[in-house]
């Protein structure tokens, strides 16, 4: 929202400008020249030394002294409201230009103009986005802009440098259960709840994708930053996932392949049910089907369903997202990172 | 006055201490020079310019004549403006002649400026006098030995004089010291303060004196012998070696060349020579109608209780500011009325603005071309708005 408004105003005053440079040249060569000595009149304040007249006065100047001959009475309180005025445009259009470079800069160093919030910017690729919360109040929110400069300067050597798949040490399952030689590793960071997730798998799958790489898929529950998750039962799905790979390489893709290209009788897809409709328990009894039919055992069940609340699944997803927003930035996933780089937002074939 | 009858209804121009109007006259005289007699002047044998240097040496011997000096001491060179022919002197004394440069608080950034870089030039210390309310200098105050004195013999705010001048010029050239007297603002209404006196140089405009744009420097012989050659060219020698010169400056007859490098403005040297005849004959109405306007403008200011004038007393010239508004405001409101007048601090930044603390000024300058009527208008305008 608050990059969008910057940058209407910047197009405001923009198409202003080049609507009187096309149409009135004078008018334009008039700006330039003001803007030139509202410029020239800064340098000279801010280097604290003094300006007679600046633009603001000859602004003001020019449009009170027609009221000084009519009306003299009412020069004085006009004065003080284009005094008002002029702080108030002067802070509206710093703000929006640095805003909007602010948002462009961490567009191109983070994939998202919204720094806190990506899912608020509607310029960045496709994802779901890993929101951190909100400012509650002015001081928070200004102290965010800043530190949101710094997050964003922060990022920037990461867009110079290589990313290798090995080096992270994620928790992950790998799609070929016994990893081929000679293949280059993907690393593929998804939440099942995520739609973008979704059809980003549909088309790696379809375009073989998975046969190509040794892919390390990384079951990923989104949280905000009071914990709260953005699927309702993402979480569930990536501890079955954990626990039932631990029962038997394999077993957890079932789960994946299931939520992310399967539907029920309706024809909705499963990804759908999860997120909207299931409660936890359903949600569960769900997987275990889908286990079953794999051809797990009701012990191998039963021991799955206890070990989903291990600390030992709970670690590796603490872990898992200490690596994802801490060491990778990730603003937003899916994420992927093969060939040399990160990747984030819907797959596409290169 | 008729030489200003090109003047529209209702326009008033107050900004006489900038630049004058120029008489129909003048402009004349000058469109005679270009369409007429349109030569070089004072090299040149043709009938134009024959004709060219005569008007061009009338010039000299009216300045002269206006300013009571004697052609036996005095010599007029033609320059672009005030601050050029104070320039011009100050860069090119010689150093060693002197222990000191001093000039007063007063003053337009012309000799304030000049005098600074003069003294950075040489190493010379530089000191500012202070200036009595009505413009005098307590001579005896100062120490002139061997120094270089740039000062005004009227003000440009406020019109004030320097009233004991011949009090001042004295004790200066007894102490073996020299002055140059920038009399810009006296030449056009006050020429009165400066008729005889014996400076060493004086220098003004004649943009402010109903001629066309030109300064003048009329100087004392002996300012030669305390010079250095800085500023040469064309027009200036009798004779040239491959490493020497000789400078024409050294007889009497063609000493004027010694500011004079290269071709002059002879059309404003005509102009000028044009408007010095025409001013020498105004007659005493006019001057009278003049004294009426600004006394009355004067008065009429000075009853309010919003203004401030910076004047202690009436003068052509006259500053002031009105309590709660922004003289800038103020100017480009009368300006919006057809009333010209100057907004600010005069080029007098460091008397006005850091000396006395003023807020910008607006500044009225009446010449001899105002009529009552544009008194009565401005009047009129004023009243509405403070
Ligand atoms: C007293 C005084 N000295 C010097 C000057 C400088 O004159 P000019 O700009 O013609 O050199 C002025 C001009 O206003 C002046 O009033």
């Amino acid at each position: 929202m608050v990059c969008i408004a910057a940058f209407i105003i910047l197009a405001i005053v923009g198409v202003f400008v080049a609507v009187a440079a096309i149409f009135k040249p004078k008018i334009w060569k008039s700006y330039t020249k003001a803007l030139k000595k509202a410029w020239g009149c800064l340098w000279k304040k801010v280097r604290l030394q003094k300006c007679e007249t600046g633009f603001k006065e000859d602004v003001k100047n020019s449009l009170l002294s027609r009221v000084m001959l009519k009306h003299p009475k009412w020069v004085k309180p006009l004065s003080i409201i284009i005094e008002i005025l002029s702080i108030i445009i002067v802070v509206v259009v710093v703000w929006a230009i640095l805003t909007a470079i602010k948002s462009l800069l961490a567009l191109w160093a983070l994939g998202s103009c919204n720094v806190t919030k990506p899912s608020a910017c509607s310029l960045g690729a496709e994802i779901c986005s890993i929101d951190e919360s909100e400012p509650t109040n002015v001081f928070e929110a200004t102290g965010r802009w800043f530190t949101e400069w710094g997050e964003i300067f922060e990022a920037f050597p990461d867009k110079f440098r290589t990313y290798k798949a090995e080096d992270y040490d994620f928790n992950y399952i790998t799609i070929n259960p016994n990893e081929v030689e000679g293949l280059p590793t993907a690393v593929d960071i998804f939440d099942p709840g995520c739609s973008v997730c979704m059809a980003s798998y549909v088309k790696q799958k379809k375009a073989g994708f998975f046969d190509d790489y040794n892919v390390r898929l990384v079951p990923f529950a989104i949280q905000d930053a009071e914990g709260n998750y953005k699927f309702k039962n993402s979480e569930i799905i990536v501890r079955y996932m954990f626990a039932s790979e631990q029962i038997r390489s394999g077993l957890s893709l079932e789960i994946i392949d299931h939520i992310f290209t399967g539907e029920n009788s309706e024809g909705i897809s499963y990804q759908t049910k999860f997120n909207e409709d299931y409660t936890a328990e359903e949600a569960a009894k769900k997987i275990e089907s889908w286990l079953k039919k794999a051809g797990a055992k009701d012990e191998e069940i039963k021991e799955i369903r206890e070990m989903i609340n291990y600390p030992e699944i709970t670690d590796k997803m603490s872990q898992n997202r200490e690596i994802v927003e801490n060491q990778l930035r990730v603003k937003g996933i899916p994420t992927m990172i093969y060939d040399g780089g990160k990747h984030t937002g819907l797959w596409e074939k290169s | 006055m008729n030489e200003f009858d090109y003047l529209g209804e209702g326009e008033v121009y107050l900004d006489s201490a900038c630049q004058s109007l120029r008489p129909k006259c003048v402009i004349d005289a000058i469109n005679q020079y270009y369409t007429e007699h349109n030569s070089c002047g004072e090299r040149v044998k043709y009938k134009w310019g024959v004709e060219t240097d005569e008007k061009v040496e009338e010039a000299r011997e009216l300045v002269l004549k206006y300013l009571d000096m004697k052609p036996k001491k005095y010599t007029v060179s033609f320059t672009l403006n005030t601050t050029y022919g104070i320039n011009l002197i100050l860069s090119q004394l010689k150093a060693d002649a002197f222990k000191k440069v001093m000039t007063s608080e007063i003053e337009h950034n012309s000799p304030f400026l000049s005098t600074m870089a003069f003294s950075e030039r040489t190493g010379l210390p530089r000191e500012v006098m202070k200036r009595n309310e009505d413009g005098s200098i307590e001579a005896s105050a100062y120490d002139f030995s061997d120094a270089v004195v740039v000062i005004n013999c009227a003000s440009n705010f406020d019109g004030r004089k320097l009233l004991n001048i011949k009090e001042v010029v004295k004790a200066i050239h007894k102490a073996g010291g020299i002055i140059i007297i920038d009399a810009a603002q006296a030449m056009a209404h006050s020429s009165e303060i400066v008729r005889g006196i014996e400076a060493d140089a004086i220098c003004f405009s004649a943009h402010k004196l109903y001629a066309p744009s030109l300064g003048v420097i009329v100087w004392r012989d002996e300012l030669m012998g305390k010079m250095t050659n800085g500023f040469v060219g064309g027009g200036m020698v009798d004779d040239v070696e491959k490493d020497s010169y000789l400078l024409s400056a050294e007889s009497k007859e063609h000493r004027y060349t010694r500011f004079e490098a290269g071709l002059q403005a002879w059309g404003e040297i005509v102009g000028l020579g044009a408007a010095l005849k025409w001013l020498m004959k105004v007659p005493k109405a006019e001057w009278k109608k003049l004294e009426n306007n600004y006394t009355e403008l004067y008065e009429f200011l000075a009853s309010s209780s919003k203004v401030h004038l910076v004047n202690r007393e009436p003068n052509a010239t006259m500053s002031f500011y009105v309590d709660g508004l922004d003289s800038h405001m103020l100017g480009n409101a009368l300006s919006r009325e057809n009333i010209m007048a100057r907004t600010g601090y005069f080029c007098a930044h460091y008397y006005l603005d850091h000396v006395c603390k003023y807020p910008p000024l607006v500044r009225f300058s009446l010449g001899l071309h105002n009529r009552p009527e544009d008194i009565e208008k401005v009047k009129k305008v004023m009243g509405k708005i403070i």
